[in-house]
């Protein structure tokens, strides 16, 4: 039913209610869940061990506002794209670590959904698919928004 | 006022005794001069409290002249060794916050008592300003702190209904939805105990209530108020000159102006024209306990955008606010609330779209004395 190739997602989040909802908006857009970590040290093993391709994470997390440090080791050290979520989006460093975007918390199933084909666009390299327009609650890193527009 | 111990100590010893101390070789003439000179009060009583001498700071900060003072007794019981803080009411001035330290000493032979008096009333007027303003910056740290926890856990509810939606469509009997209720009506808990956070600070703030002049007051926040207000509002005061004293928090109260002003300011987008008006309250009016006493009305109006019936709704709740994020804390009209609720009155807001707010307070009257 998808419309997507199937990522292998790995969800940081300490809120159980919102990882579950989560998982569920990526399970029904045809994206595979491959664990969730509610901190680093669990983000860090899934990433290890399960190698997703992408890892939703928020910024304040058990151990504290760790989200940043996750999404640069992920990307730097297991070459996962990332894309936070959280509802404290000035919390976000300016260059958003390394991060393609960031996912404004309350998001609704829509805006997952505009997420999904935002790095699927980004992975296939297709600018146009990544230049179409998001849910407001979406915005690009800075750097990335810079080469597409 | 470190040197406080030093003058206090060396005055009594001057007056008790002076030519036992190593300034012996000062005149009389110039020790009068000294006590006539010194910035701070200094008054001679005998044991019964009456005034045998005053010097010229204090008359100053007593308003009366040397005459008026000499003979009359002062009034209140000194004790030595004591220092007191007392309000001196002054005839045309503003009463004084004065600082009194009293010693026994020997006076023409007699035993007697020298008070000094320092007028403390701008260390007073400074630390209430500071207090103030920490009032303020307190209850606005409070809310975002408080917006935003509420936030994520708005954010949880959202998701936990929208799983339980999702389940209970696939399949009710599912392990699954028991588990989603559960979790939510733990986070419930956790959303009751921010509220509870919010009463207790609510609470902490003990009310005063003492017999104020409400259109006094009035005046002299209206200084404060243009300044806060800035340059583009007006501030008309249309104030019933026959009014009676009420029974209020002077502080909160001032609170509940400066936050209906700026409410009046944001809703008319800096210009225009704010409107405070006193006037006795219509002692038939609804939900308003029956004070004996009655109650006097002050309403703060503005022409600006007004309230829709679904804002007006929401007006008094904590955290609503229809200001963009950063700008309100949502908290304004619900102190305004709680602290008339509590002080005995009650709160009516009249608004149209396109037309303006007015925001009654009903405040109790303070009873008659005697």
């Amino acid at each position: 039913m998808s419309e997507y190739g199937k990522l292998r997602v790995l969800i940081v989040e300490d809120e159980l209610l919102i990882a579950m909802e989560l998982e569920s908006c990526l399970a029904s857009l045809g994206q595979e869940v491959i664990g969730i970590a509610a901190e680093s040290g669990e983000a860090l093993e899934l990433a290890r061990t399960a190698s997703p391709d992408l890892a939703m994470v928020d910024l304040h997390l058990r151990d504290g506002c760790t989200g940043p440090q996750i999404a640069a080791d992920l990307i730097h050290r297991h070459k996962v794209l990332v894309v936070f979520s959280t509802g404290t989006p000035h919390h976000i460093p300016s260059d958003y670590a390394g991060a393609l975007a960031a996912i404004i918390k309350p998001w609704s199933p829509e805006a997952v959904e505009h997420v999904v084909r935002f790095v699927h666009a980004y992975r296939a390299g297709d600018r146009t698919a990544m230049a179409a327009p998001l849910l407001p609650g979406i915005s690009i890193a800075p750097s990335l928004r810079a080469t597409l527009f | 006022m470190r040197r406080e111990p030093c003058a206090q100590a060396g005055s009594t010893e001057l007056l008790a005794a002076p030519e036992e101390t190593q300034f012996a070789h000062i005149n009389q003439l110039s020790f009068r001069r000294l006590i006539e000179t010194t910035a701070d009060g200094v008054l001679v009583l005998d044991l019964s409290g009456v005034v045998l001498y005053a010097n010229p700071a204090a008359e100053e900060i007593f308003g009366h002249s040397k005459d008026e003072l000499l003979n009359i007794p002062l009034g209140r019981p000194v004790a030595s060794g004591e220092t007191a803080e007392l309000t001196v009411r002054r005839p045309g001035k503003k009463p004084a916050e004065v600082e009194m330290r009293v010693v026994e000493f020997a006076w023409d032979g007699r035993p007697a008592i020298l008070a000094s008096l320092r007028d403390i009333s701008a260390r007073r007027a400074h630390e209430e300003r500071q207090r103030q303003s920490q009032k303020l910056e307190a209850i606005g740290r409070l809310s975002a702190g408080l917006v935003h926890d509420l936030n994520n856990l708005l954010g949880v509810f959202d998701a936990g209904l929208r799983l339980l939606r999702k389940q209970i469509a696939e399949d009710p009997a599912d392990p699954k939805v028991e588990m989603l209720i559960e979790e939510m009506l733990k986070r419930a808990k956790t959303g009751g105990a921010l509220t509870q956070q919010l009463l207790a600070f609510s609470r902490r703030q003990p009310l005063t209530p003492t017999a104020i002049d409400l259109n006094a007051r009035i005046d002299s926040l209206t200084n404060l108020l243009e300044r806060t207000l800035g340059g583009g509002v007006k501030i008309e005061r249309k104030l019933d000159a026959a009014l009676g004293p009420v029974l209020i928090d002077a502080n909160q109260l001032d609170v509940a102006l400066l936050n209906l002003a700026a409410n009046g300011r944001d809703a008319m987008g800096g210009q225009g024209v704010l409107t405070i008006e006193t006037c006795e309250a219509p002692s038939d009016l609804e939900d308003l306990p029956n004070a004996a006493a009655g109650y006097v009305r002050v309403t703060v109006a503005d022409s600006g955008s007004g309230m829709s019936e679904d804002v007006l709704a929401q007006a008094f709740e904590p955290f609503f606010t229809t200001k963009g994020e950063g700008d309100g804390t949502g908290l304004g009209l619900s102190q305004v609330y709680g602290f008339v609720r509590q002080s005995g009155g009650q709160v009516r807001i009249d608004s149209e779209v396109g037309t303006g707010t007015r925001v009654h307070l009903f405040l109790p009257r303070a009873p008659a004395e005697g």
